[in-house]
């Protein structure tokens, strides 16, 4: 409150200096008439604080009277403060409305003078509403707006608190607090500055422009750090205009689709019945013509899909859904013969009551361009995409991702490696080799294909996927090696360990059991192919260049010589 | 600042977003535009791609793709004209499952309603705008996705329109994946920079839905377009650090350095990628000088010397080279390690080969010191191949390099009273000089001689900047010192000034007029606060030199973010005319 104090209390007589301690000049205004509204009060007035009313000389002066008096009330009076700001509101309100009607009901030769007032007090409340933000000197802290009670004392010889900063504090390197966490740094530390509020936090529209440390600025500068997910870039989604423009437009056509929709299947129908004998066959041309409203024909001299003109060769034809006068030129495509029962099952896909088939393939119905995309291209795309074109793919994917999902299962569950891991890792291996050999295959036959000029269906973009999916695997290989020389490494270990205690045991080698052989020559197999593999990885790599990883193969190819010789010599003589 | 990480983010985003979740994990076909597909490459790698599920990658454009229903595909495009057609007609005839589209920018209205007027099979599932139209060359250097000549070819000062939309959507894309509503400081002697700044100044009010929602900054960042004529000489002067002499002698093309043409390069050193982002050790000696990256190098072959134990003196990069060549399987380690030994070992090549020393002592002296006398008796001597070596005259010296001492030397003694160009010119080409070359000094004096540049107060491009009394720390933002002994790093480029006049708030606002969006009103560039965030626009090109120098500022200096960017990459030949 003793800010507010009415420093101006008697000059402005009328004014209570009373207990709110919130000047009313209000009371000033409006309790003098516009007689009173002479032009040197109008100067006097126009140049007193309308907070604490004490006269000024320049409104300059004013300004920096608002600033400096009223602008910073001492912390902890926040309520005292909001309640002043609402009564100071209130008065103003007050005093341009009042000074409204004065210049309503004022004479002509006074109602300038009287804006002039008004326009000054209300750049005054301007002033004084906004000298936070956009004032145009910019706000810089003080004591009496950023609280200090936090900061850290200089006490005894301390250094900088920026990590890795020797310097003394004091003297020529500078003692300074950062404003927003009050520990002390040197003067080259609190080079940052960011707007802080009364409670020390950030506020870049009204907040004062404080001096701070490196860390502070660092983490409450908002979006300063662009790695940082949470301040993550502007991404405008338009998915929703998007959709609702897709509406618009294709409501119609989406209308005009269901019309042709069921002309065709009215007509399909009617195909059927002449078939079945009941309708007369002579009535087909005006049952078509009545169901698709014909264009006359000899009003038209031009196609009305590729524009050319029709003569002798270039006849005229309707299509049977839409009614168009269309070429049947069959290089153009503007329309076409279908035959009927490939319509049928065309329009089967997706209807509730299936058309039935027609028993004579030779009917054919004829359709132009348009109306055969509009007919067909969602029904034949809804086909296509359950036919399953690619289901070796993505039965290797599946395979590939799935074993993926166990590893990496796998490692969170049993902790960093297992031989559990070996097999599954050996899967994977093997999925590579079948995906090489399939892109060799595919390959192969595309250039077959090109030799016979046999148009075989091998899409280039199938292979370039199975490559893809090859140097996956590679990469996942690649990846987990490291984890997978380990867990062999510790099989070998333990299968020594296992030998030698044999060896304690039986001295002797034992014959082998039937089903032994049988196992051990498995486990050979196995364990050749997977030599076989590892060589074949090695030798790409050889080729490639990637020689980091070579010398894990090679580790790993010599453990795997190893353990064939073992079971070699296992199983002695009976090795095949 | 790193715009990596923006693009990073942005790369997520666009990959990681599940299409169809039903589905559970996707393949996915990529497709993307001539642009796009730049942009990409400058930023991931495929094997990146690839591990984030993305099996086919194609252009958009090419019609031969096959039918594959199962896979579901992302598109990555530019919203511009004939990619929005070329999509159309792709969902028209649907090869993939389902689509989702990013444009790499914002989207037209009436692109939209095309997209949508085509999408009647309802094959898009999600459009979303984001913004990355523009290469990310350094953590803080971009430039524009194509190649195109920024000024007319009539009129100088004036914009070739093609460029001109290009860099307006560019770096408003630039703008908003950084969320920044800047203030504009433009040079105003410069038609081109008041163009494009009024026209973002518009764009930005236009669009203020999207400016609107960007979050409020303690200070708005600045965005500062500048001419290159105002600073013709940086771009003349051979570079001495790293990157920008791998662009001068070798030349970067996205991120990649095309050494197919060089005899006995192994296959896999054909084509080498130079990106910040993926290889440490550049990212490293990026910005080293000549020595230093000699040092670097050695050291990087020391490490792995002491890995393999092998012991043998490496003093000169002759030695350096003999060694890796006879050490195959210390080769083996490192592609990496031969790739930059091949790269400075062609540069040294180069180097030698235009003696470049006694020309850039020479370039650095003509730049900085105000010596006539010697500086022209060095100059004819080198224009006339008079220079003597052991009694033998050494070969001539290149065409270009003596174009290039010849326009410095043109642009620095322009408005001296005793300049002896026109004898210089007249002589040269009785000695069979090309007309066409001396006619590019010419040119060069005519668009950004003295007459055109700005007359920046007492200021001269020609000064040391260190020298000036500024000092090396400006309002808590500490600039490199260079006035070191190393005679070839001498000069350093007038954009060093213009920062640090700008830091301390003293660029004179007659010289660089200011720009303010609506809503940015009460800024008044007069505040004790410097810029925070900066975005540089050099209208011409840039060069790799000022991006080493805003590269060490972000370094050096937590508490500003600076950008730089502009309409091209120079080297000195592009920049003179001769490529």
């Amino acid at each position: 409150m003793s800010k507010k104090r009415v420093l101006g209390a008697s000059q402005a007589d009328h004014a209570p200096s009373g207990l709110t301690g919130i000047p009313t000049p209000s009371s000033s205004s409006s309790a003098s008439p516009s007689s009173s509204s002479s032009s040197s009060l109008i100067a006097t007035e126009a140049l007193r604080c309308p907070i604490c009313n004490e006269v000024m000389l320049t409104l300059h002066q004013l300004n920096r009277h608002l600033d400096d008096e009223h602008s910073s009330p001492s912390p902890g009076s926040t309520d005292n403060n909001l309640q002043f700001e609402t009564d100071f509101k209130n008065w103003f309100k007050k005093t341009v409305v009042a000074k409204a009607t004065e210049i309503v009901n004022s004479p002509q030769g006074q109602s300038q003078r009287g804006s002039t007032k008004i326009e000054l007090s209300a750049s005054n409340y301007s002033e004084i509403s906004n000298d936070e933000g956009s004032n145009n000197a910019p706000l810089m802290e003080n004591a009496s707006v950023i609280p200090r009670d936090h900061w850290q004392r200089l006490n005894g010889a301390m250094t900088c608190n920026m990590d890795g900063c020797p310097k003394k504090l004091g003297g020529k390197f500078g003692t300074v607090n950062c404003r927003k966490c009050g520990k002390l740094f040197c003067n080259q530390h609190t080079l940052f500055r960011m707007k802080l509020d009364r409670d020390l936090n950030p506020d870049p529209i009204q907040g004062y422009w404080s001096r701070c440390c490196q860390d502070c600025f660092l983490s409450y500068r908002q979006g300063w750090n662009l790695s940082n997910p949470s301040s993550s870039n502007l991404l405008i989604d338009k998915g929703v205009t998007f959709k609702r423009l897709r509406d618009q437009k294709i409501e119609n056509v989406k209308l005009e689709i269901v019309t042709l929709e069921n002309r065709s299947i009215k007509l399909l129908q009617t195909l059927k019945q002449i078939e079945d004998g009941h309708i007369p066959a002579r009535n087909l041309k005006t049952i078509e013509q009545g169901l698709a409203n014909w264009v006359d024909s000899s009003q038209v001299i031009e196609c009305s899909i590729c524009h050319t003109a029709f003569n002798f060769w270039n006849r005229k034809h309707h299509c049977r859904v839409c009614g168009l006068v269309v070429c049947g030129d069959v290089s153009r495509g503007c329309s076409m013969d279908v035959p009927a029962n490939i319509f049928v099952d065309i329009m089967n896909t997706d209807q509730e009551e299936k058309i039935q088939n027609l028993e004579d393939v030779n009917w054919t119905v004829r359709l132009c361009l348009n109306c055969k995309q509009k007919l067909f291209n969602k029904r034949l795309l809804f086909q296509s995409r359950t036919s399953d074109s690619l289901s070796e793919f993505l039965h290797f994917f599946a395979q590939v991702k799935a074993l993926e999902a166990k590893i990496g299962n796998k490692r969170k569950v049993d902790g960093p490696f297992d031989l559990g891991h070996v097999e599954l890792l050996g899967k994977m291996e093997r999925i590579g080799k079948l995906v090489a050999n399939k892109i060799d295959g595919l390959e192969h036959s595309l250039e077959q294909g090109k030799v016979k000029s046999q148009s075989m269906q091998i899409k280039i973009d199938e292979i370039k996927l199975y490559k893809s999916l090859k140097s996956y695997i590679i990469l996942f290989l690649q990846e987990n090696l490291p984890i997978l020389r380990k867990a062999q490494q510790e099989k070998l270990r333990k299968e020594q360990k296992e030998l030698e205690s044999q060896s304690y045991s039986k001295p002797a080698k034992p014959k082998l059991l039937k089903k032994e052989i049988r196992e051990y020559r498995e486990k050979l197999m196995v364990l050749n192919e997977q030599k076989f593999m590892v060589q074949n990885l090695y030798e790409d790599y050889k080729k490639r260049k990637k020689f980091d990883d070579l010398k894990s193969l090679e580790l790993n190819l010599s453990d795997l010589q190893q353990e064939i010789d073992s079971v070699q010599n296992q199983l002695g003589d009976n090795a095949f | 600042m790193d715009l990596y990480a923006v693009a990073q983010h942005y790369l997520d985003r666009i990959l990681e977003s599940e299409p169809d979740p039903a589905a559970g994990e996707d393949i996915k076909v990529l497709l993307l535009d001539s642009v796009t597909s730049s942009v990409i490459s400058m930023v991931t790698t495929q094997s990146e791609l690839l591990k984030k599920d993305v099996f086919l990658i194609d252009k958009l454009d090419n019609f031969q793709r096959d039918n594959l229903r199962n896979l579901a595909c992302i598109c990555f495009v530019q919203p511009s004209s004939a990619t929005i057609g070329d999509l159309a007609k792709e969902i028209a005839n649907p090869n993939y499952k389902n689509y989702t589209v990013y444009f790499s920018n914002t989207v037209s209205r009436s692109h939209l309603e095309r997209l949508a007027e085509s999408d009647d099979l309802e094959m898009i599932s999600k459009v979303v705008e984001v913004f990355q139209d523009y290469l990310v060359v350094n953590s803080s250097l971009f430039t524009m996705p194509q190649k195109l000549a920024p000024h007319s070819p009539l009129v100088h000062d004036s914009w070739n329109q093609p460029a001109f939309d290009q860099s307006l959507q560019s770096l408003m894309s630039v703008l908003l994946s950084l969320k920044y509503k800047p203030v504009i400081r433009y040079e105003s002697n410069s038609k081109m920079c008041a163009k494009l700044a009024n026209a973002i100044n518009f764009e930005i009010n236009s669009n203020q839905m999207l400016f609107g929602q960007l979050p409020a900054r303690d200070l708005p960042p600045s965005l500062l377009v500048l001419d290159r004529k105002n600073d013709p000489i940086t771009p003349l002067l051979f570079p001495w650090t790293y990157q920008s002499m791998i662009h001068e002698l070798l030349g970067i093309r996205n991120n990649t350095v095309d050494m197919s043409q060089m005899a006995n390069v192994s296959e896999e050193l054909k084509e080498l990628v130079v990106n910040e982002q993926t290889d440490q050790f550049y990212k490293e000696s990026m910005y080293l000088n000549f020595g230093d990256l000699s040092e670097s190098l050695k050291k990087f072959i020391e490490t792995y010397k002491a890995k393999t134990k092998t012991s043998s003196n490496i003093s000169s990069i002759k030695d350096m080279k003999f060694f890796l060549e006879n050490y195959p399987e210390f080769k083996k380690t490192s592609i990496n390690l031969s790739k930059h030994m091949l790269l400075s070992t062609e540069i040294d090549k180069k180097i030698n080969q235009l003696r470049l020393w006694e020309v850039g002592e020479l370039e650095q002296s003509l730049a900085t010191n105000d010596n006539s006398s010697a500086d022209l008796a060095e100059l004819e001597d080198l224009l006339f191949d008079r220079k003597l070596q052991n009694g033998q005259p050494l070969p001539p010296l290149d065409e270009n390099t003596k174009l290039k001492l010849l326009a410095l030397y043109a642009l620095r003694y322009e408005a001296h009273a005793s300049s002896q160009l026109s004898r210089l010119t007249r002589q040269l080409q009785q000695t069979g000089f090309p007309a066409h070359k001396l006619e590019l000094v010419k040119t060069l004096l005519k668009n950004s001689g003295v007459a055109q540049r700005l007359k920046d107060d007492d200021d001269s491009i020609f000064e040391k900047v260190s020298n000036s009394a500024m000092g090396n720390v400006i309002n808590g933002i500490s600039f490199a010192d260079n006035s070191d002994s190393n005679v070839y790093m001498q000069h350093s480029p007038r954009l060093k000034q213009v920062l640090m006049k700008l830091f301390r708030n003293k660029l004179n606002p007659k010289n660089y007029t200011l720009v303010k969006p609506n809503g940015l009103e009460s800024y008044t560039g007069n505040d004790k606060i410097p810029d925070q965030e900066l975005v540089i626009f050099i209208v011409g090109g840039v060069t790799y030199e000022e991006a080493r120098l805003v590269a060490e500022l972000n370094k050096t200096n937590k508490n500003v973010k600076l950008v730089i960017g502009g309409t091209s990459i120079l080297d000195s030949d592009t920049f003179i005319g001769l490529k």
